[in-house]
């Protein structure tokens, strides 16, 4: 047991030797696997950061949204379907939101209305207080840092030139990625903007458990036989949005797993047999092993041990460089091949999450297609003559 | 066994347990993230964003499907064309609309009490 324990640390000492020896080869290697591995970890970290995010943004979101159907599409609904919600069995709190696009300097920025009274004290801000009168806004610190405002200070915007505002406060910047680029404004500021007035982009409603189904199927109902000339009503409840959260994260992340396997596999292997990197060295190098007496097992067992060491090298590097990337530098220069319009360098903390199974098949993928790049050309060599090897 | 073979060989091993102690480190820190923030600004708001895009540039639909559920980029200028908006790119999350059932075989079900035209009136 012990000399079998022997011969296999024996090996693995060996196959460390001549990693070492041929330090070239095993630098390009490991260099071409971090490469490779590092877009796919950083993907990933992204992804389950803004997931976790999201998900946030789900939970503590409405338990039902009504719009109108304007066309197929969702459309501003009238404030005067609030008092029918308020009254409904199971409903606990209904109010009506404004959400709307505008430019910013030349940022586009999200404006959000809601009613003065749903105002959370609790937000930690980085400048300035919260809104209390009419025209004030609380802005993004990124947008902030646009056109360099500060608090108290007023600005117009095109679309509406009359209606004037007035900065109260500013946003921490790591409060959610959506927060960064967002004027948040009363209900009647924001109608009065877009020139709304009396309608709103939807009504949340938030219904005591176990009610938001039946209630968003009450408020279809209602609609379909409702005697008015208004458009139907959409209603999406919270397991709708629940399904749009599943899928959006979930397809494209799988989508981009499975092509980046692709991808890796073909990579190394190409990389190996085309480059033919140190393959004469090696040809040699087990053609005297053979004539030494080495079996054929032997040298696979020595070749499998020097990928494993490889990929044990090259995984743990490529997810600590990640890591460094994402939390010390934001991601910067990546980031904005996986978060869209964010630019060179991300105003707002890149939000990143390394996770055990990510991190365990980066392993995996590193020592699989390692071997399946090393091991083929090796037994081909070890299974000929060992005079045709070294010649 | 030399004296490289042996630093390597350490040197894995302290590589491996670091990678595993960060991911470690990154696991306990997230859970214990002070997401007070985040959970007030978004109960505040109702719920706002929920794709890897900061603002709703091109369509609402990969900002937050709940405001916009429709690719309307799609839309124009060639209906049922390809997506014109190129955030559709974004690597980490694609949000499409959910089909729902529409259809109902005539003659439709009988509406709800009190909502007929003119009863309780």
């Amino acid at each position: 047991m012990k000399d079998i324990m022997n011969r296999h640390l024996n090996l693995l000492f060996t196959a460390a030797g001549n990693l070492i020896r041929n330090r070239g080869r095993s630098l390009v290697v490991v260099l071409c696997l971090i490469a490779v591995l590092f877009p796919f970890i950083s993907a990933i970290a992204i992804s389950e950061g803004i997931k976790f995010q999201s998900l946030i943004s789900v939970e503590e979101g409405a338990d039902i949204y009504v719009t109108l159907d304007h066309y197929g599409s969702n459309a501003p609904i009238s404030l005067q379907h609030l008092e029918r919600f308020q009254k409904m069995e199971g409903v606990v709190k209904v109010f009506p939101r404004v959400i709307g696009r505008t430019y910013f300097a030349d940022r586009l920025a999200t404006i959000v209305g809601i009613p003065a009274e749903e105002i959370s004290r609790s937000i930690r801000l980085v400048q300035g207080k919260m809104f209390r009168e009419k025209g004030e806004v609380m802005i993004g610190k990124a947008l902030a840092k646009v056109v360099h405002l500060q608090t108290g200070v007023g600005f117009t915007l095109s679309p509406n030139p009359s209606k004037v505002f007035r900065v109260s406060g500013m946003f921490d910047s790591d409060m959610t990625i959506w927060s960064s680029n967002l004027i948040l404004m009363t209900f009647e500021d924001a109608s009065e903007f877009f020139q709304m007035r009396g309608m709103a982009t939807d009504i949340l409603i938030y219904t005591r458990p176990g009610h938001a189904q039946r209630l968003a199927r009450e408020i279809m109902g209602a609609s379909s036989y409702r005697d008015s000339s208004e458009p139907p009503l959409r209603v999406q409840d919270k397991s709708l949005v629940k399904r749009y959260f599943q899928r959006g994260f979930n397809y494209k992340a799988g989508v981009f797993t499975a092509l980046f396997t692709v991808a890796f596999a073909l990579a190394i292997p190409a990389l190996l047999v085309i480059s033919g990197f140190g393959q004469a060295e090696r040809k040699k190098e087990i053609g005297v092993l053979k004539a030494t007496g080495w079996q054929t097992q032997e040298v696979m067992e020595m070749v499998a041990l020097e990928n494993l060491i490889i990929g044990f090298t090259s995984a743990p590097l490529a997810i600590l460089s990640a890591m460094v990337w994402m939390k010390w530098l934001n991601g910067a220069f990546i980031a904005q091949f996986f978060i869209a319009e964010i630019g060179l360098m991300a105003s707002f903390p890149v939000p990143s999450r390394f996770l055990p199974l990510p991190s365990f098949f980066a392993f995996l993928f590193a020592i699989v297609l390692t071997m399946i790049g090393g091991l083929y050309p090796t037994w081909k060599t070890a299974t000929v003559p060992p005079a045709e090897a070294m010649r | 066994m030399g004296r490289k073979i042996r630093f390597y060989l350490f040197f894995l091993i302290v590589l491996v347990a670091l990678t595993v102690s960060m991911i470690a480190w990154d696991q306990y820190t997230w859970k214990n993230l002070r997401s007070d923030q985040m959970v007030a600004f978004q109960t505040m708001v109702g719920g706002v964003g929920m794709g890897a895009i900061s603002t709703p540039i091109w369509n609402f639909i990969n900002f937050d499907p709940r405001i916009q559920p429709i690719d309307d980029s799609t839309l124009w200028p060639i209906p049922g064309g390809y997506s014109y908006g190129p955030d559709r790119t974004a690597t980490v999350s694609y949000f499409e609309e959910i089909p729902t059932n529409q259809f109902s075989p005539s003659p439709p079900p009988s509406p709800p009490r009190g909502e007929e035209k003119g009863e309780g009136k």
